[in-house]
């Protein structure tokens, strides 16, 4: 090891993102830093509430925060050495390949970065909603009902005295996991059926495009709270309606994969003996990768604004939980004593859709600029 | 052209019997007991019988269904907790989600064309990226919450517009009225809202790709003015999609509104499906989700038969 690679790393153990700033890579420095900076913030926050310890002596939600916690800034650490010891972009430039391009491209792009922050912002604040929430999501208060914005209600109150921001703060949760959650049925599930039909054609094929056709031909938000609305709502309930009806996935993916199947390298690998199950693994998978991921940031979206529709009606999360959908009902109610109730759950859902809407915009322009979406 | 619409009303009646057979299935997969619901909690056994009996939930399936079927057809299927006809209950509502659902349908096409076409062909200008962000935020809110801040701001701070219901009506139309047609403002917005968006998208895009084609570069090159390239070659090709979305929103926006109509109050079919999930009244939610879906598969097959009328190119063999 030579010397300067030893004062990189000395810099790096005691303060991450430094030993970067030394060789001039200010991105990734700074990227390191303002981690540290997130995390110490967090970590100062749960240790005023005395929750930093959490996870060792309560049984509470934080302890997963908590524990979290920990990992990110382990994470942190371990990132920061192993990038440091890393070649620089120059050396590296020879080995890119198509998703590096498209990751490239994207961190170029204004609205993707814009759009990438705003959804880490959510994320981290779901995560460790336990330590920035000041009150108790389910506290109530009569003392202090339906107020305006104060120091010690930073969004005011409800009309149960319940402190908004951290109704806000928790509520990121169940839009966030729920969201997720379905997307990634949707992504399983969806992607299956496109590439089954693409690749299969014939009986399967339309088989499955005349189920597309039954599903798609009942406008989706009706047909969700129709569900909904004879199962009874819960949040595995929410999840897997959602999941197994939002199709938009597999019209998209198929008609990705019928132009896939007709490439030249899959004619190769039929020639060569393939099997149907290696070719999907190998060819047709990695190549419909894109227009998957674009449609599925897309759908997280959706989804949130979906099940916060749901909560508003009633058909959603039941109370106490806190939901955004939920609180624009309760907001609706009180809409003449405090219009001020409404603006921090709606702005919150707009924000975050619109967030998942920019980074799934820009992934469109850097991987796959002719889709239609 | 005519083999080719029979098939494909022949198509939509199928899709249409599964979606009423998809319905039925869930409907009778869920838990708790319709009967028991009608009756209410403190009913004896002997009243839920009968009303089990009364409403035919007591035969098996298949006749349950058949009847259901003919039900749907012949129009006399009850609503269990409105006891009237369904087709009643659709037409004394149908009024208020037609208006509604043209005036967004207005509103859409009014605005978004024109901006999706600025936005085109001034690519890259701050005009394009303040369209562009503008409809990104159009799709990213809640109508319900877009119909909330447009009541407290207009309906309760300035006090300009009413904040729900319908206002007064003519013969059930209330945009005959001067205070109807303010009535329809809120509800209006909210709905058009994020079509207005999806179409601005859909138009510049669409443009876009137009632009870029062959054919309008020769038109340029042997020296046709920029307005005629834009407006004779351009435009009229690149509406085609767009107009296939215009066509499906139809079908949307009488069932898309629930969401609008709850929030406005506005007493259309929207607000009666929700009404009708919250009492789970079987007969009248497989009625309007039927409805909902026949209007947005004859959307389709419009779209597709007009499709095939307007554009020589496309011949449906």
């Amino acid at each position: 090891m030579s010397k300067k690679t030893l004062t990189l790393f000395v810099l790096t153990v005691l303060l991450p993102g430094s030993g970067h700033l030394l060789r001039r890579r200010w991105k990734t420095g700074f990227f390191f830093l303002g981690l540290l900076l997130i995390e110490g913030v967090t970590a100062l926050l749960a240790g005023q509430q005395g929750l930093l310890w959490g996870v060792w002596y309560s049984s509470g939600r934080q302890v997963v925060s908590s524990l979290l916690l920990y990992i990110s800034i382990a994470l942190t650490w371990t990132g920061a050495l192993w990038s440091v010891c890393r070649r620089t972009k120059k050396e590296e430039r020879a080995l890119r390949g198509y998703w590096e391009h498209a990751m490239e491209k994207l961190s170029r792009d204004t609205k993707g970065i814009t759009g990438g922050v705003i959804i880490c912002a959510v994320i981290l604040i779901a995560i460790f909603a336990p330590f920035y929430a000041i009150h108790d999501p389910i506290d109530m208060d009569f003392m202090h009902t339906l107020e305006g914005p104060s120091a010690l209600h930073p969004f005011g109150t409800d009309d149960y005295g319940r402190d908004l921001m951290s109704r806000i703060f928790f509520g990121s949760r169940v839009a966030l996991g729920i969201g997720a959650g379905a997307t990634l049925l949707n992504m399983v599930w969806g992607g299956l059926l496109g590439i089954i039909a693409g690749f299969y054609r014939n009986a399967v094929d339309s088989l499955i495009m005349r189920f597309l056709e039954v599903i798609g031909s009942v406008p989706y938000l009706i047909l969700v709270i129709f569900i909904i609305g004879i199962f009874g709502s819960s949040i595995k309930m929410l999840i897997i309606t959602l999941g197994i009806f939002g199709l938009a996935p597999a019209r998209i993916i198929r008609s990705k994969v019928l132009s896939i199947r007709e490439s030249d390298y899959v004619t190769a690998a039929k020639a060569s003996g393939a099997r149907d199950f290696y070719t999907i693994l190998r060819h047709i998978i990695p190549n419909s990768m894109a227009p998957l991921l674009v449609v599925t940031t897309m759908q997280i979206g959706v989804n949130i604004i979906i099940v916060a529709g749901l909560s508003f009606l009633g058909f959603g999360i039941s109370p106490p939980t806190p939901s955004w959908g939920s609180m624009l009902q309760e907001a609706q109610q009180f809409i003449v004593v405090n219009p001020w109730l409404g603006l921090p759950p709606g702005i919150a859902i707009m924000l975050t859709v619109l967030g998942f809407n920019l980074v799934g915009d820009s992934l469109r322009d850097a991987l796959d600029p002719t889709l239609a979406i | 052209m005519l083999s080719y619409a029979i098939r494909r009303v022949l198509q939509m009646i199928l899709v249409l019997f599964f979606v009423s057979l998809l319905v039925f299935v869930f409907i009778k997969l869920a838990p708790g007991d319709p009967a028991r619901l009608i009756a209410g909690m403190t009913a004896t056994p002997d009243t839920v019988e009968i009303i089990r009996h009364e409403f035919g939930l007591d035969r098996p399936y298949h006749i349950q269904f058949a009847r259901l079927l003919v039900g749907l057809f012949s129009a006399r299927l009850k609503s269990l907790t409105y006891r009237a006809p369904i087709r009643d209950l659709v037409i004394e509502r149908a009024r208020a989600s037609i208006e509604l659902g043209l005036v967004a349908l207005l509103l859409t096409v009014i605005i978004s064309i024109p901006f999706g076409v600025i936005s085109a062909l001034t690519r890259g200008s701050p005009a394009d990226y303040a369209i562009s962000l503008l409809a990104l935020v159009g799709i990213s809110t809640p109508v319900f919450w877009l119909a909330i801040i447009l009541m407290s701001v207009f309906g309760i701070h300035l006090g300009i517009l009413p904040i729900s219901g319908r206002g007064a009506t003519i013969g059930g139309w209330s945009f005959v009225t001067l205070d109807g047609l303010r009535h329809l403002v809120i509800p209006g917005v909210a709905l058009a809202a994020i079509q207005l968006a999806l179409n601005t998208r859909l138009t510049r895009s669409s443009m876009l790709e137009i632009l870029n084609q062959d054919y309008l570069r020769t038109a340029r090159a042997k020296g046709v003015k920029t307005r005629v390239v834009i407006i004779k070659h351009a435009f009229r090709n690149a509406m085609l999609p767009v107009l296939t979305n215009v066509g499906i929103q139809i079908g949307g926006f009488l069932s898309g509104a629930v969401l609008t109509e709850t929030v406005t109050a506005w007493p259309g079919l929207g607000r009666l499906m929700f009404e009708a999930i919250s009492r789970r009244d079987e007969p009248l939610i497989i009625g309007l989700t039927f409805l909902s879906a026949f209007a947005a598969v004859f959307g389709y097959v419009v779209v597709d038969l007009l499709y095939a009328l307007v554009d020589p190119r496309i011949t449906y063999e």
